[in-house]
């Protein structure tokens, strides 16, 4: 496997599909339900090459993971936030230097195929 | 001796006329005036003033009836065989024999019973006295005396014959009386001249040659007539060449006291009761009845009845009502009942006109000129009037009753030219120019005639320098017209003591009444009362012309009075705009017309907008009224935060889903899953259908459609604050960004017309964009700008995208457009209410740029 990918969604059937497919690029997949979720697997050691982030998520959802993540400090993995929400949230989202992409779903495959490519390679 | 009690009276009249279903004037209607109409005729009948018809009536009744059987004969001739005649006539069963002159026979010797022979004796009156006595010789012993007389015609016509003359002693009795023996009830009595009455004549010789049965005559009166009498009188029974001699006179009153059938008028008390009767029960049956229609049936109706009753009272008492008058009474009862009611109509309705204006058109402030000055005050400014001045002439000295930033001073010396001038306002529909009067004046200056007061009433006024719209300048001109009319109105409603005007049809008076009212607003005609939303109506200066149920309630719940609360102080309890806004607002829709929103205050909990509308009167070009809704939106707001949240869940979760689905199937498409990965993901695929029909089966029932929600709102605003509270919101981001936001916004004289919340957003969000796409340490370039009526804010700079991608964005809300694209197209939307426009464009490089142009009033 090459380039590893945090995928933190509260849908678990989504999260299965998506890892299943990014998996089928090539690319790894550690998945988390939530936000806290995604801050215990990085505080665990996880090292992903990017973060595939949810914005609408219980207990910790998107905008606190980003606010929690910029605390952790330099080197962090760029987040490729993939929201359904309408999306006062998105632009608050691009408020934080790491996110690097909004992409609003329902996003086609090949679409996020190729964002993920172009942040940190193909799989 | 039971004496009465008032009381127990007062009750059983109470009892009547609740009974009747009468009250107030209805009593006096049926009550006074019929009776009235009764006495009035029974004086005039008993003064014999309808004696003439009255006969006629007698003899229309009687000159046809059926004759009966003969009681009295004729016998011709007998000359010089009167004693053998008598003998020969007692000899057959005659009653009586009757010589209309003496027969010079003497029944003693003649062996003929006293008293069987009725002579008639001229008589003379006593010379000093007022009896009567036979004239001439006294008749042989035995013969009976009978005057004779005859009752003096009337109108030449004789159907009357005296029963008996006042005598020395006793009564003097007439021939006709005295040989039947009869004492009639009238004296004179009235003859039955039935041309059907059969008065047969036999000859002497016959009765003598006893060519007659021996009872034939039996129980007759004979009336011997010994010469054909030259004697003729004219009666109601004469035909053509058939005149009635007095012999067949005198023997039709014989026959008419034998049959018992002498006629008399009804007595002077009968007769009355019986016009009281007949006049209240005309007027009670008009009363009760729809007296235009029936009337022509009534008539007939009342002419039968008298016409039967007459014919009954004759036949069966003897007795001739009082025709003429009864059927006088009838007309003349009508006529007075209606002509009570239609005064009493004329009276409620004049009440009526008084009440809808002073609470229908609810003029409190026009209801009498000393608080003129004040209505002027408070209202002439909403139009742009800046300078006013109250005068009123009073024979040829001029007053100043009330003047707004200005003067009487400042009228031109010339009193011939302030004369002229006040003489063309009088006479003039529309105001007039007056600019001659105040050389100091700037601008149109306009004089017109208000109306009479203690003297006649002018208003002198000019618009302030642009402010003179044509609609402003016909508001003013309406404030005038309407002021005149109603002080017209009242005037003519207090003509009492004015004949010309006393008389005018209570119909003109309504009409004019609704004429006023139909120029305040047609919305009180078409019943605004139905309305479930709390409506009022203003004319078109701001004051009260109706207020439905809800919007009363809700005046009582603001502590304001229905009635003198003017549409200033209802705006200003209802929302929290200021007086000077609410008197912009006023102005521009009196000018421009079209309607504006407002958010009120929370009153009991509820939400409400108030929808202020100028509703126009094509005919006048000026508004007609102006509408103030207070629509609830509570509820419709909830339903409204509702269906946005299961909306929102809705399109979340489905898109998860399509994103699984599409995600699975692209799994699928690699060709790289094994069968067992295959079933997994087809699984998975089928799941996620499954579930979003789920949700979609879940969430339908609550996505029914409902009312819209009217949260567009517009009034007047100050566009800056709008401006820097989004300039506010995104300064964080800015300030992250490292971006400014510069330009110009000075203060703005007047006032813009928007949402002050939809512009806010739509501000931030066109902000927000720009900021996003800028460089950091690049500036923003927000400028706001006064126009001639609009007020421009313009956004400007970033990078830019294609303007076809901004388009899609602005313009297509389902496919992708995010937050701040949605928050710009819905006030894209709204601004449209308002008279406002959004205009946007962009170029890769060129960057952004935003312009909103809204209405500026003031």
């Amino acid at each position: 496997m090459g380039k590893q990918i945090l995928l933190i969604d509260d849908d678990a059937l989504l999260c299965e599909v998506l890892a299943e497919f990014l998996e089928l690029s090539g690319y790894a997949v550690i998945q988390a339900a939530n936000g806290r979720a995604g801050l215990e697997r990085l505080a665990s050691g996880a090292a992903p090459d990017l973060i595939l982030l949810d914005l609408l998520m219980p207990e910790m959802d998107g905008i606190r993971f980003l606010g929690e993540l910029g605390k952790l400090g330099q080197g962090l993995p760029p987040v490729l936030v993939l929201s359904a929400s309408a999306t006062a949230s998105i632009v608050d989202a691009l408020q934080f230097s790491c996110v690097a992409g909004v992409i609003r779903k329902p996003v086609q495959p090949p679409v996020l195929i190729e964002r993920i490519a172009a942040l940190i390679g193909p799989g | 001796m039971v004496e009465a009690d008032p009381a127990r009276q007062e009750g059983r009249l109470a009892w009547l006329w609740a009974a009747l279903r009468l009250d107030g004037w209805r009593r006096v209607a049926i009550g006074l005036l019929p009776l009235a109409v009764a006495l009035v005729l029974a004086l005039a009948h008993d003064r014999g003033w309808f004696q003439a018809t009255d006969r006629l009536a007698y003899d229309l009744l009687t000159l046809e009836e059926a004759g009966w059987p003969p009681r009295v004969v004729i016998a011709d001739g007998g000359a010089g065989n009167e004693a053998a005649l008598v003998r020969a006539l007692l000899a057959s069963g005659v009653r009586q024999v009757v010589f209309q002159s003496d027969p010079g026979i003497d029944p003693v010797a003649e062996g003929i019973p006293a008293g069987r022979v009725v002579v008639a004796r001229t008589v003379e009156k006593v010379a000093g006295r007022s009896a009567w006595r036979f004239a001439g010789p006294e008749p042989a012993v035995g013969l009976v005396s009978g005057a004779s007389v005859l009752a003096r015609a009337e109108a030449g016509l004789h159907r009357r014959q005296i029963a008996s003359l006042p005598g020395e002693r006793g009564p003097l009795l007439a021939l006709e009386t005295a040989a039947t023996g009869t004492d009639p009830a009238a004296n004179p009595y009235w003859l039955r001249l039935s041309r059907n009455q059969n008065l047969p004549r036999i000859a002497a010789h016959q009765v003598l040659d006893g060519e007659v049965g021996a009872k034939a005559l039996s129980g007759t009166i004979v009336l011997v007539e010994r010469a054909r009498s030259a004697v003729q009188i004219a009666t109601p029974r004469d035909g053509p060449g058939t005149p009635t001699t007095l012999t067949e006179f005198r023997a039709l009153a014989i026959q008419t006291l034998l049959t018992g059938r002498a006629a008399r008028p009804f007595d002077r008390t009968g007769s009355t009761l019986l016009l009281a009767v007949f006049a209240l029960l005309t007027g009670l049956i008009y009363l009760r009845s729809d007296p235009k229609r029936i009337m022509p049936l009534l008539l007939l109706a009342s002419l039968a009845t008298i016409g039967g009753g007459a014919w009954l009272a004759l036949e069966l008492a003897n007795v001739l009502l009082p025709v003429t008058a009864l059927v006088l009474a009838q007309p003349l009862a009508a006529l007075l009942v209606l002509h009570r009611a239609e005064l009493s109509e004329d009276r409620n309705l004049r009440r009526f006109v008084t009440r809808t204006i002073n609470l229908s058109s609810r003029q409190v402030l026009l209801k009498d000129l000393g608080r003129l000055p004040q209505f002027l005050a408070g209202t002439a400014p909403l139009l742009g009037v800046g300078r006013s001045l109250v005068l009123e002439q009073a024979g040829s000295r001029l007053t100043e009753i009330e003047a707004g930033n200005a003067s009487i001073d400042e009228l031109v010396a010339d009193q011939r030219l302030i004369r002229a001038h006040l003489r063309r306002a009088r006479r003039a529909q529309h105001p007039i120019d007056a600019a001659a009067l105040v050389p100091g004046w700037t601008g149109t200056v306009r004089l017109a005639a208000l109306g009479p007061a203690k003297g006649e009433v002018f208003w002198l006024y000019a618009f302030e320098p642009g402010r003179e719209h044509a609609a402003a300048q016909l508001g003013a001109a309406g404030i005038a017209g309407d002021y005149r009319a109603i002080q017209q109105l009242r005037a003519d409603l207090s003509a009492g003591f004015d004949r010309k005007r006393a008389y005018r049809p209570a119909d003109e008076w309504a009409g004019g009444a609704a004429r006023l009212i139909a120029d305040h607003g047609q919305q009180v005609a078409t019943g605004i009362d139905a309305l479930e939303t709390a409506v009022a109506v203003f004319n078109p200066i701001g004051f009260p012309l109706h207020a439905n149920a809800p919007m009363a309630a809700l005046y009582e719940k603001l502590g304001l009075a229905l009635a003198d609360a003017p549409l200033v102080d209802l705006l200003a309890a209802l929302t929290s705009l200021d007086p000077v806004r609410i008197r912009a607002l006023i102005n521009d829709l009196l000018v421009h017309g079209g309607e504006m929103r407002v958010d009120a205050r929370e009153i009991d909990t509820r939400t409400r907008q108030v929808r202020i509308a100028a509703i126009p009167d094509p005919a006048q070009g000026r508004p007609l009224c102006l509408a103030i809704e207070a629509v609830d939106i509570s509820e419709p707001r909830r339903l409204a935060r509702l269906r946005l949240t299961l909306a929102h869940l809705l399109d979340v979760s489905i898109r998860n889903d399509l994103v699984a689905i599409g995600f699975a199937l692209a799994a699928v498409r690699t060709g790289k899953l094994s069968q067992a990965r295959l079933d997994q993901a087809l699984a998975r695929i089928g799941l996620a259908a499954e579930r979003a029909t789920g949700r979609l089966d879940e969430l339908a029932p609550h996505l029914q459609t409902g009312k819209d929600t009217p949260t567009s709102q517009s009034y007047p605003i100050d566009a800056v604050a709008s401006a820097d509270e989004a300039i506010g919101r995104v300064a964080p981001l800015a300030e992250e960004l490292q971006l400014e936001i510069a330009g110009a916004r000075p203060g703005l004289a007047g006032f813009t017309i928007a949402d002050p919340k939809v512009l806010t957003e739509m501000i931030e969000a066109m902000l927000r964009i720009v900021l996003a796409d800028c460089a950091p340490g690049e500036s923003i370039q927000l400028d706001i700008a006064e126009e001639e009526g609009r007020t421009r804010i313009t956004l400007a700079g970033g990078i830019g995208m294609a303007f076809e991608r901004l388009y899609a964005a602005l313009e297509n809300l389902e496919d992708q457009a995010a937050g701040p694209f949605r928050a710009i197209a819905t006030g894209m939307a709204a601004a449209l209410g308002w008279g406002a426009v959004v205009s946007y464009s962009s170029r890769i490089g060129k960057g952004y740029r935003f312009v909103i142009e809204m209405r500026r009033i003031g």
